[in-house]
């Protein structure tokens, strides 16, 4: 199938024209069109729907490359079917247009106003109108299939710039405020308008600062990948290393410039990558898909709540937060021993409906009247400020210690190691100068105790978004360190084939329940900073919507990919928000849910593996073995299938 | 002779109904190479699953090194020093080459979570002893799947080299006894020839006793110190394969009863 | 007692898997014994006149049944595309509550008709509801499951959950989020009927016998009919049924569409009996349904129905049983748990001589907890009470702990999967 008819024109031309009108009747153009993208002529609004026309005209002149087989050049047909295809989408969208101005559909669709033709047509009006919705189908469609005639390198330059822009005008909040902050006011005004928009001038300018240094510097970024793959993997693990270390140290000195609004966002994104990172242990690494993983969430927040505050009607230890987060662990640990206990021997799908189950339980036992003296009910418990009372030195100073410890337990090993071998290892290095350092943290730590004390209750977005970038480090660290030990190994091989790995030795009911303690506890280390964060928890914070988000920023990252998870909590909570939380762009809101469903079956049909997979970079380096067995990784799938 | 290494009596398990062992009774000692043939559906897959674990029997006993194995899961089967390959190669696809035969050393492993959290001296040196031992394994098969195969992940490998590959994953195990369920099977002549003759060197050079169930007569022939010959379950005959293979009860399981056959 | 034999084999057991064993012997015999406390209590307090009335009973049950017939014809679609493709299909509460939905809209323009030929109206919504809870369940298939067809079945499991989401929102986008009331029923449904000897709300008796006629239709339909012959088939063995010449799509998009219909019919019923529907609507009967089909055994048809009437009966009266907790434990029925404590143990021992090693955690379990019980039933128990207050609220959480009961102690189910017998390997 290498040409493409004009009946595929048509079909996906159909196709595209239920979607602009499923997206126009559930309102999402309309409400979307608050965010101006590019000043005067195109909003979010109009971009939802324009984008439709343009990547099916594109698509249907798609061709599948065939081993040995020349693909048909690009030429006039691409043009002439994406024409065809636009058009028959603007027909679509224009016989929507008519329905909705001869009756009156509002009883039942909701959205439907009679407002909604009007914006449809952008103002035009209903003759006039719709020649224009068919001209811009049209146009957009013929673009769409001219795009093949781009050359590949143009093409992927126009791309960034077109993505460039979009982000900088969707998500103007944080580009501005940085810029503000940074003192950089004359660039914030060039570039936005007084009411966020970002003028036509400046895409184009933006446009220009994207494909120059591009341009510019391609070879040496090239190279500089080049290098990095043919590095041995030892010394790509460590230069990951160094790079999400800087990627913390950044975050920690860089949140005082950003304002409260930015902050919030950013704690939320924090508390989703933590429980991200959780989640990956047991369903990316040991392959155990838990749908109730908003359950550790819970019993963290609750425990770390009832120990801190005197507002828990039943126990009322008031534990200092930092007194109480090694309970939280110890209860985390046994609510993950609970749950995964009974599930052991659970096949896949039976385990995911079970933990599903667990989460939901957990939630009405938190909820219910019965239990309201220990659990305070539907009203929650309200978290008390003054307990949570921290001085940041001594979590440096805390921090410094285990880098001390860890420092010292690798110089010591590796000049044994080097004794053994007789050779002399720069890895003592390494281990001394981590040690230095613990140590220089632990000297600061304990001298300056006060140098970000932190009083209020997680109001404070700024230190909260700190303090969970530390829980952040250290989850990362754990998933980074066992990923390539023994444990992890033995959960990868559960992974991928459960009774081999029990043939191979590996006892199935200790690596399980690992990895449902592990996850566990990084859960309840996002429970806790969520309680404080939020100053009183309900148990309606604890649906099962919750557990699908963390699912989907894990799938769609990347399942096992630590890089991805992050990418994933970065991208879909830092733009979409968490389930209560909002994220940059308010205006989805409503629609959070269905683009988070759209994502999760996107992912899966097209690109299970996630965005960002977990590194098997020899694929890169030995291509042509891959294309020659790319059946026997079928047979091989089919197999592990068939167990 | 030294007391048997592997020692079954009356070994019977039944699935709906159906009895695919019917009381078979075994025994190889240490330093032995013994084939399981028959025809298909015989049991004998079924009598390797039985004796790693996979399948719980219904009745019977299973001595390894004179103590009862029967019952017991397959992890600390493999532990006591059992080791198998499977007749459908099933690796774990999506690790890598040295992975796989890393991941194998896991009983013979101890160092969990906290070493690996804080990779104590103890967990770095048997880190570098597994690597080690799987760089070694992985070279007993000559240049195959050494050097920049490392890295691959198994799915990459060819059909031979995934059992080989798999063959490396159950040394690494560190078993005393082997079982190979039809390593020869889908290579070709060239390649089943090789692995023939590596089967003598597991015994040779690494010391391991194995049980090979194969379908390619010659390879029986050539590595069998005895053979077994299963038919519905049920253990038939039992010998040299010369003395076997000219037992009108084997040929007739393999080719039907005479009347058939000769009609 | 102990041989030394025994003790060896004790002590060659891992302890992790002994301990799991262990506890999952102890979850086993809490659920059984509160279980039976509960229902024994109930009893026991029903003989001494502190329980229900007669009346009251019989609504529990009645209401129990016509919930329990909602959730058999909504595990239908869950237990016939498990059967098939072996998956589950998450989105099927929301093909649930598109039907309900429909439903809704067409009722409130009929609402004239509603009141004065009320059989009339009641076919055209059930038949709208069914129209588009079809075309919803047989569109998510084209769309979401049929390009997964052969992927390893947490995939297909995992789109399914974002359809659910996908759906949702989308509805409420088409219709807003606000609880749509369905018109009042007509006088004669929203009076008690006297049938069998029970006085019973009209409206429950209508849902009990409409979803008995659907499930004795459906089950005509997959036993007598050539397609249902197709759906066994490739329920059986999707390769083989193809290479006998059946079309394995279009089975599958059958069975879709059937499970799709029972949900629309379910979906009617059930926003009669509730009076509202919104965009969440879905999600719980939908989750419970499942648990119907998994009780009855998932990929039985007779199995999603008797497991659906189950689990309708357990709920419903779940919070009663929950008072039978109340009951003081005479030192006669102490007694009695020590003397079958006592039992325990001597099975226990039995077990834990004769055992293979895989059975061992199981016998200590009876072993240990046997003990226990011995010394609880003579000291501890006698003339303990326990009062839950708002047992009600744990409706859900009953249904959820005979989800997690069921696949821990039996978890083929009822009446067993009809689904192949999945070998160990």
């Amino acid at each position: 199938m290498t040409t493409a008819t004009w009946r595929d024109a048509v079909r996906w031309g159909a196709l595209g024209g239920l979607i602009v009108v499923f997206i126009a009747t559930i309102g999402m153009a309309e409400s979307f069109d608050a965010r101006k993208v590019i000043d005067p002529f195109l909003s979010l609004g109009y971009l939802s729907l324009l984008w439709v026309p343009m990547a099916l005209g594109y698509r249907v002149s798609h061709r599948v490359v065939l081993e040995g087989t020349a693909p048909t050049p690009p030429g006039a047909r691409d043009i002439a079917l994406g024409a065809i295809t636009g058009t028959v989408v603007a027909v679509i969208l224009c016989g929507y247009i008519l329905l909705i101005d001869a009756y009156n559909l509002r009883e039942v669709l909701v959205n439907v106003t009679p407002t909604l033709g009007h914006y449809l047509t952008k103002g035009v009006g209903l003759p006039g109108g719709l020649a224009f919705v068919l001209g811009v189908g049209v146009a957009l469609g013929a673009a769409g299939g001219a795009l093949h005639l781009v050359p590949g390198r143009p093409r992927s330059l126009g791309l960034r710039v077109v993505l460039w822009i979009l982000v900088i005008g969707l998500v103007e909040l944080l580009f501005g405020s940085i810029l503000r902050e940074m003192g950089l006011k004359r660039i914030d005004s060039f570039l936005f308008n007084l009411d966020r928009t970002i003028p036509w001038y400046s895409a184009v300018a933006i446009g220009l600062a994207v494909v120059v240094p591009s341009v510019l510097l391609r070879g040496r970024a090239q190279a500089v990948r080049a290098r990095f793959n043919t590095m041995p993997a030892s010394g790509r693990r460590r230069v990951g290393f160094a790079l999400a270390a800087a990627a913390v140290a950044f975050g920690m000195i860089v949140p005082v410039n950003f304002g409260p609004l930015l902050n919030e966002v950013l704690a939320t994104v924090g508390l989703f990558m933590l429980m991200g990172l959780g989640l990956n242990i047991v369903v990316g690494y040991a392959g155990l898909l838990d749908l109730g993983y908003v359950a550790f969430f819970a019993v963290g927040a609750y425990s770390a709540a009832i120990l801190t505050s005197s507002a828990a009607p039943m126990f009322t230890p008031e534990l200092a937060f930092f007194a109480a987060v090694p309970f939280v662990i110890l209860i985390a640990a046994l609510a993950g021993l609970v749950v995964g206990t009974p599930v052991i021997r659970m096949r896949g799908d039976y385990l995911a409906i079970v933990t599903l189950a667990f989460g939901e339980i957990a939630r009405l036992v938190f909820q219910a009247d019965w239990l309201k003296e220990a659990f305070g009910g539907a009203q929650g418990i309200r978290v008390d400020p003054a307990r949570i009372r921290t001085m940041f030195g001594y979590v440096l100073a805390g921090v410094g210690l285990i880098a001390l410890i860890i420092g010292l337990l690798r110089w010591w090993a590796a000049r044994s190691l080097a004794r053994e071998r007789g050779d002399l290892d720069s890895r003592s290095a390494a281990g001394a100068v981590v040690a230095v350092l613990g140590a220089a943290a632990l000297a600061i730590g304990l001298a300056f105790p006060s140098f970000a004390t932190w009083t209020a209750r997680g109001i404070d977005t700024e230190q909260i978004f700190r303090f969970v970038l530390v829980f952040v480090a250290i989850a990362a660290f754990v998933s980074w360190r066992l990923e390539s030990s023994r444990v992890g190994r033995a959960w990868m091989a559960l992974r991928e084939d459960e009774h081999v790995a029990e043939a191979m030795g590996i006892n199935v009911v200790t690596a399980k329940l690992t990895a449902f303690v592990t996850g566990a506890v990084l859960a309840a280390f996002g429970g806790a900073l969520f309680a404080i964060k939020i100053g009183t928890i309900y148990p309606s914070s604890f649906r099962i919507v919750q557990s699908i988000i963390i699912l989907v920023i894990v799938i769609v990252g990347g399942m096992g990919s630590l890089r991805g998870v992050a990418l994933g909590a970065l991208v879909l909570i830092g733009v979409l928000g968490g389930p209560t939380q909002p994220g940059l762009l308010r205006e989805f809101e409503g629609y959070k849910l269905l683009i988070y469903g759209v994502l999760l079956i996107a992912m899966m049909l097209k690109r299970p593996e996630g965005l960002l997979p977990a590194a098997r970079r020899t694929r890169e380096l030995h291509q042509e073995e891959f294309l020659q067995d790319a059946w026997i990784k079928a047979k091989a799938d089919e197999m592990a299938e068939g167990a | 002779m030294s007391s048997p290494l592997l020692e079954i009596r009356d070994l019977s398990k039944v699935f709906g109904g159906i009895s695919a062992l019917g009381g078979v009774d075994f025994e190889i000692t240490p330093g032995e190479i013994v084939s399981v043939i028959g025809p298909n559906g015989a049991g004998k897959t079924t009598f390797f699953n039985t004796i790693s674990g996979l399948y719980p029997p219904d009745s019977g006993v299973i001595l390894f090194e004179g103590s009862d194995v029967a019952g017991l899961n397959p992890d600390q089967i493999t532990r006591r020093g059992i080791a198998r390959t499977f007749q459908n190669v099933r690796l774990f696809p999506n690790m890598t080459v040295l992975e796989n035969v890393m991941v194998a050393q896991h009983c013979r492993t101890t160092k969990g979570m906290w070493p690996a959290l804080f990779q104590t001296p103890g967990f770095r040196r048997e880190e570098a002893e597994i690597r080690q031992r799987a760089e070694e394994i992985l070279g007993f098969f000559g240049t195959r799947l050494t050097g920049y195969r490392f890295d691959q992940p198994a799915f990459v490998l060819s059909y031979a080299n995934r059992r080989r590959l798999e063959i490396a994953r159950a040394m690494a195990t560190q078993p005393k006894l082997l079982l190979l369920d039809e390593p020869t099977a889908g290579m070709n002549p060239r390649e089943t020839i090789e692995l023939t003759g590596l089967i003598g060197k597991l015994r040779s050079e690494m010391g391991f006793t194995v049980v090979v169930i194969e379908h390619d007569m010659k390879v029986v022939r050539d590595v069998s110190d005895r053979v077994v010959v299963l038919d519905h379950g049920v253990k038939i005959a039992e010998g040299t394969y010369e003395e076997v293979s000219s037992q009108d009860q084997v040929i007739e399981a393999y080719l039907g009863r005479p009347a058939k056959a000769g009609g | 007692m102990t041989t030394p034999n025994t003790l060896r084999r004790i002590l060659a057991l891992d302890a992790p898997t002994l301990a799991v064993d262990f506890f999952l012997f102890a979850l086993k015999a809490m659920l059984v014994f509160i279980g039976s406390w509960a229902v024994i209590g109930t009893v026991a307090l029903h003989v001494a006149g502190e329980g229900l009335t007669a009346a009251a009973w019989s609504d529990v049950v009645v209401g129990g049944l016509a919930q329990g017939f909602m959730y058999g014809l909504i595990a239908l679609g869950y237990s016939m595309v498990y059967g098939v493709l072996g998956f589950i299909n998450f989105a099927h509460g929301e093909v649930f509550m598109t039907g309900s939905m429909t439903g809704f809209f067409v009722a409130d323009a009929l609402a004239g008709l509603w009141e004065t030929a009320f059989p009339l109206a009641f076919g055209i919504v059930i038949l709208s509801s069914v129209a588009a809870s079809t075309a919803v369940a047989v569109i998510i298939e084209r769309i979401a499951y049929r390009p997964l067809r052969g992927a390893p079945r947490l995939i297909p499991l995992i789109t399914s959950i974002g359809m659910s989401f996908f759906v949702q929102y989308a509805v409420r986008g088409l219709v807003g989020d606000s609880f749509r009331t369905y018109p009042v029923l007509p006088e004669g449904l929203r009076d008690r009927v006297s049938f069998l000897g029970l006085e019973i709300e009209g409206i429950r008796l209508l849902v009990i016998v409409v979803a008995l006629a659907s499930m004795a239709g459906l089950w005509m339909f997959v036993n007598r009919s050539r397609t249902g012959r197709a759906i066994r088939a490739v329920s059986e063995d999707k390769e083989i049924a193809s290479l006998m010449g059946i079309d394995v799509n279009r089975v599958v998009v059958t069975t879709f569409a059937v499970g799709g219909a029972m949900a629309g019919i379910a979906g009617v019923l059930w926003a009669m009996l509730f009076r509202n529907v919104y965009f969440l609507t879905g999600f719980l009967p939908g989750i419970k349904a499942f648990t119907a089909a998994v009780l009855g055994g998932i990929g039985n048809l007779l199995g999603a129905m008797l497991g659906g009437v189950t689990l309708g009966l357990i709920e419903a009266s779940g919070p009663t049983l929950i008072g039978g907790l109340r009951w003081e434990l005479p030192i006669s029925m102490g007694i009695a748990v020590s003397a079958l404590s006592l039992f325990g143990v001597v099975w226990g021992l039995r077990i834990v001589r004769n055992a293979t090693p895989g059975r061992l955690g199981g016998g200590l379990g009876y072993v240990f907890f046997g003990a226990i019980g011995v010394v609880l039933g003579l000291v501890v128990l006698p003339g303990t009470t326990v009062t839950i207050p708002g047992a009600s609220q744990l409706k859900d959480m009953i249904a959820f702990l005979v989800l997690i009961g069921v696949l821990m102690i039996r978890p083929i189910g009822l009446l067993g999967e009809r689904l192949a017998v999945e070998e160990r390997v």
